[in-house]
């Protein structure tokens, strides 16, 4: 069976991943990058604006999509010297996090992608992945389980 | 990797919000004060359309105004970055066109745009008239709602315009137009009434 994701061309699951790593990252592990970020011109194509996004889900991820509710999401678009468009889309309100990670974005796609992927986008996905763990780690230790003698999802077997 | 559409994108607005305002209130205030040039402060510049041009599209065009760019004006870069920073569906039909833009030379014939139905008058197309200045043109006369007497306008247009837009003109029926060279800006409702000044009139006698 083939999904949605098979589909994609890897350049634009790369460029997803990183996006998605962007997006996610603490703004103290992107800040100490700013410097580098705003070495060359740029211009804002889209300056960070904010405003919000509705989220919609589908029940099981099949059903009838619903809306969840409304999300608050910073955007901005940017054009570096090497005429590379960046764009990112960050939830919250952070106008510096939407411009460093649209910059980012538009680095990534520019001739040094190497080298930034190496430098910037391994890192900040290690600092994401060893939050989560923490987190994870923290609420282990309150993890209760619950042991039924017939649980509903056994009927469908 | 950079795609081709992305790389036409250029900066809208510098600040979307104030000067997307600053634009509306200048294009109320040129259709309230009909022949009087108004400039504006901030013009991007997309592809082939002059500032002012520009700028009213930002500022009027959304999702709901479909717009219609004539020939010579028409460029991959300025549907780019119309599509981009205003989100505005494109059409090819003169007839379905909310905002149409133009230049002068185009302007001398407006068939098939929408003038308007008479219980819905306000649906009529808006024009965006990109002329290269706006003087220099034959002496006219313009009278009507916010002119106090008279106002004397010159603009450069060939006369089949000005039959063409009293052809479409049966109040409330008609066209709105907006005429911009560079960051100048100026308003023609269709309330205006305009009449050509005989040059034999306004030349010194000759002796």
């Amino acid at each position: 069976m083939t999904s949605y994701h098979d589909n994609i061309a890897p350049e634009i699951r790369a460029r997803q991943q990183w996006m998605y790593t962007l997006a996610h990252a603490d703004i103290a592990d992107l800040m100490p990058f700013e410097t580098q970020l705003k070495a060359g011109p740029y211009q804002l194509i889209r300056p960070p604006e904010t405003g919000m996004a509705l989220v919609r889900g589908r029940m099981g991820a099949t059903g009838a999509p619903f809306n969840l509710g409304e999300m608050t999401v910073t955007r901005c678009v940017v054009k570096n010297d090497e005429a590379c468009v960046g764009y990112s889309y960050i939830a919250g309100r952070d106008k510096t996090h939407a411009e460093l990670a649209a910059l980012a974005d538009a680095h990534l796609q520019g001739a040094r992608r190497h080298a930034w992927v190496c430098r910037m986008v391994e890192l900040l996905d290690a600092r994401r992945q060893s939050r989560r763990a923490e987190a994870a780690a923290a609420c282990a230790g309150t993890r209760v389980d619950f042991f039924t003698l017939l649980r509903g999802e056994d009927d469908a077997a | 990797m950079a795609g081709k559409y992305d790389a036409m994108l250029e900066a809208g607005f510098g600040d979307p919000v104030t000067d997307a305002a600053h634009v509306f209130r200048a294009a109320l205030k040129a259709m309230s004060e009909p022949g009087q040039s108004h400039e504006l402060a901030s013009t991007p510049e997309f592809a082939t359309l002059p500032g002012a041009a520009c700028a009213l599209l930002l500022g009027l065009a959304d999702a709901n105004t479909p717009v219609w760019i004539s020939p010579r004006l028409d460029h991959p870069a300025l549907r780019a970055n119309l599509a981009f920073h205003c989100n505005c569906p494109m059409t090819a039909h003169r007839r379905e066109a909310a905002l149409a833009v133009l230049d002068g030379e185009e302007a001398r014939d407006l068939r098939e745009f929408n003038a308007g139905e008479a219980r819905r008058p306000d649906l009529s197309t808006t024009l965006i008239i990109s002329l290269p200045a706006l003087e220099s043109g034959a002496p006219m006369s313009w009278r009507g709602p916010g002119i106090s007497r008279e106002r004397r306008v010159s603009l450069p247009l060939a006369a089949e315009f000005w039959e063409e837009r009293a052809r479409r003109n049966a109040f409330p029926l008609g066209l709105d137009i907006f005429f911009t060279a560079n960051r100048h800006l100026m308003g023609l409702p269709r309330t205006t009434r305009t009449e050509r000044l005989e040059p034999a009139r306004h030349a010194p006698l000759a002796a």
